[in-house]
């Protein structure tokens, strides 16, 4: 039964996706991004990779409060606690994707080789995501204000990257200014290869890499560092 | 009991940094270190000791003593800031009682969960060992339904008999001992012992004193998180009921009170009033009365008279009083009541009652009575009150009166007992005239 709720959630979501663009914005969108089931492809494949993302780093900013009896009492390692909600969000994303591919087959976009290569900005982007999590979740045991500021801060990040829109849609210097958000990059990577079947560019895989390896590095840092005062304080 | 070392802590110290609000934290951290905000809490400081296999240290203070955090610390629970500690083997600890417990599952199902949870292998709960739980528990078919339907009761009791069978090197117990019915308690005490005899080690805190008396085989004492005695579980448990100990009583002990007790007695001689005063179990927190005659202090001795607030079970306790006259009290009284646990008056006699009359006081006048109990009690722990007055003569009931001053919750007095060593004299709370008719 649980699993049951964990696919249909992303099914939904995709069905839904592909009606609403394939019939009542089909007019509007399609020509220029090669036809609607094309428009909704895109979406799709940003928005899970983003949400997936999202949940990974809002219960992982949340991991140590929910979890505060335990950690008074118990000397399980932190992070432990966030790895576990990171471990759930990239099940979702598994099991979100395999659905994705499994209906875009349906709207003749078939698999290729390259496809091989997904895993890993999905993967990528969950080690970031798990990174950011922890270091917000020691945040947010000393200063509840973290807590509550997130899901606003999360709206605004999502309207600023293209997962809605086509980043040609920007104005230029904001398309510039683009290459500072580290979710962009893993967005556009997973749709290079998902969308287009290609290798992303050594440019992209750089700051892939960069972001998940200093991201978690720079949070396990802090946690050594505050490690006796979590306790102290949760 | 092998000479192997399994606990051993050296210099342990945990500091607390206290700050008045999340913005204090954050403006502090901004200056990396320019501007402190906080302030320091060390809850315990420099503690040192060594458990060796098998053994049983008990671990006694007042509340706010730092017992909970040396335990947290133990356990793993807390960093501690200075010092080190070296655990051999799996420590298990009764401050983990039933955290791991979910709702949905039955208590067996929640058995296996736990011993995951905790650590214990996968195969470390096998067929055996569950009967020895379900057994211990004595839930009824309770235990193969979800723990939700419990009642409070059968949850600790469920947690507790799991904890009773994991058989850990090291164990940790705190207050949580004190729960359920007394033959579950009875239940827990024997499988402890049967636990200490298979090797097992444990750190065992409780407010309980007969409790540690009983279990433990060392004591240590906290005092505002230092750790001011270490030894024999009586000696420890009597510097912990000598409450001044830890001020004044040090200095302050040699000087004896010159005086032969005796049941009633008047002594004007300056010396005992200076020792009462100075060894005074008064702190006038808990006081009341119409005023007029006050108990200016109060001092309690043993037979040898040396300060004290523990007595062996049938010894006598000597109560000095320094007492002193606002205006001219016709017919002073003066009385000690005694109160358990539960806060049951157990006993209270006054001279009245006693049939003596204590002399005529005149305004300004201080006067020293002592009083002699026989201290026929059941061990445990017991307060005191003390209070002076006079009986009001113009009513015709005989137990009106006034009360002058009243001074409660002095204490606690510790009735002590040795039960390995001596046949217990009589059972109950409180022993009575018994004898055969001829």
């Amino acid at each position: 039964m649980d699993f049951l709720w964990i696919v249909l959630q992303p099914l939904t979501m995709i069905l839904l996706y592909f009606t609403v663009f394939s019939t009542i914005f089909a007019s509007k969108m399609g020509a220029a991004e090669g036809g609607t089931a094309m428009f909704a492809l895109y979406l799709c494949s940003g928005f899970l990779a983003w949400s997936a993302a999202i949940e990974c780093i809002t219960s992982g900013a949340n991991a140590f409060i929910n979890n505060a009896t335990y950690l008074k009492k118990l000397s399980i390692p932190e992070q432990v606690f966030v790895a576990k909600e990171s471990a759930v969000a990239t099940y979702g994303l598994v099991i979100s994707f395999v659905l994705l591919i499994i209906i875009s087959m349906v709207f003749f976009h078939f698999p290729s080789w390259t496809w091989l290569l997904l895993p890993l900005p999905l993967l990528l982007f969950q080690c970031f995501a798990f990174g950011l999590g922890m270091f917000l979740g020691i945040m947010n045991v000393f200063f509840k204000d973290v807590g509550h500021s997130l899901p606003i801060l999360f709206q605004a990040w999502f309207w600023l990257t293209p997962i809605v829109y086509p980043i040609t849609i920007l104005p230029e210097f904001m398309q510039d200014m683009a290459f500072i958000n580290p979710a962009f990059h893993y967005i556009t990577a997973v749709r290079e290869i998902f969308l287009y079947h290609r290798f992303p560019d050594s440019s992209l895989w750089i700051a892939m890499i960069s972001w998940s390896l200093i991201v978690p590095l720079l949070a396990y840092l802090v946690l050594r560092r505050l490690r006796p005062e979590i306790r102290d304080c949760i | 009991m092998n000479d192997e070392i399994v606990v051993k802590v050296q210099g342990l110290g945990k500091k607390f940094k206290l700050y008045n609000s999340p913005q204090d934290r954050l403006r502090e951290w901004l200056s990396f270190g320019g501007v402190v905000k906080h302030s320091d809490f060390w809850a315990i400081k420099d503690i040192s000791l060594e458990v060796k296999r098998g053994e049983c240290l008990g671990i006694i203070g007042e509340n706010g003593a730092g017992k909970s955090t040396l335990l947290k610390i133990l356990t793993g629970a807390l960093w501690p800031t200075t010092g080190s500690m070296k655990m051999k083997g799996r420590v298990l600890s009764l401050l983990e009682l039933g955290t791991g417990f979910n709702v949905e599952l039955t208590g067996k199902q929640n058995v296996f969960n736990s011993a995951s949870l905790l650590g214990f292998p996968e195969d470390y709960i096998n067929a055996e060992r569950m009967s020895l739980i379900e057994e211990f528990a004595d839930i009824g078919e309770f235990f193969d339904r979800p723990v939700r339907t419990y009642s409070s009761g059968m949850h600790v009791r469920l947690a507790f008999s799991m904890f009773m069978f994991m058989e850990p090197e090291i164990f940790i117990i705190d207050e949580a001992l004190s729960v359920g019915d007394i033959f579950f308690s009875q239940k827990c005490f024997t499988r402890i012992r049967e636990q200490m005899d298979n090797g097992v080690t444990f750190i065992f805190v409780s407010h309980d004193l007969n409790a540690v008396q009983n279990l433990s085989s060392r004591v240590i004492l906290l005092n505002n998180g230092e750790c001011i005695f270490q030894g024999k579980p009586e000696q420890a448990i009597e510097r912990y009921s000598t409450k001044s100990s830890s001020n004044t009583s040090s200095a302050s002990s040699a000087t004896r009170l010159e005086t032969e007790p005796t049941s009633v007695i008047k002594n004007d001689d300056q010396i005992a009033r200076v020792a009462i005063e100075s060894n005074s179990v008064l702190d006038g927190k808990h006081r009341h009365g119409h005023g007029g005659m006050e108990i200016v202090a109060a001092r309690i001795v043993d037979s040898s008279n040396s300060d004290t607030l523990a007595v062996p079970l049938m010894e006598d306790l000597y109560f000095y009083f320094l007492i002193k006259a606002k205006k001219e009290i016709q017919n002073p009284l003066l009385g000690i009541s005694f109160f358990d646990r539960m806060n049951n008056l157990v006993f209270g006699k006054n001279t009245l009652q006693l049939g003596i009359s204590l002399p005529k006081l005149e305004a300004g006048e201080e006067i020293v009575h002592g009083i002699k109990v026989k201290m026929s009690l059941q061990p445990g722990q017991y307060t005191a009150s003390f209070h002076c007055g006079e009986p009001d003569s113009s009513n015709i009931n005989p137990n009106a009166g006034k009360v002058c001053d009243w001074h409660d919750s002095i204490g606690p007095i510790n009735v002590t007992f040795d039960y390995s060593a001596n046949r217990v004299p009589f059972n109950g709370i409180a022993d009575l005239s018994m004898t055969i008719i001829e």
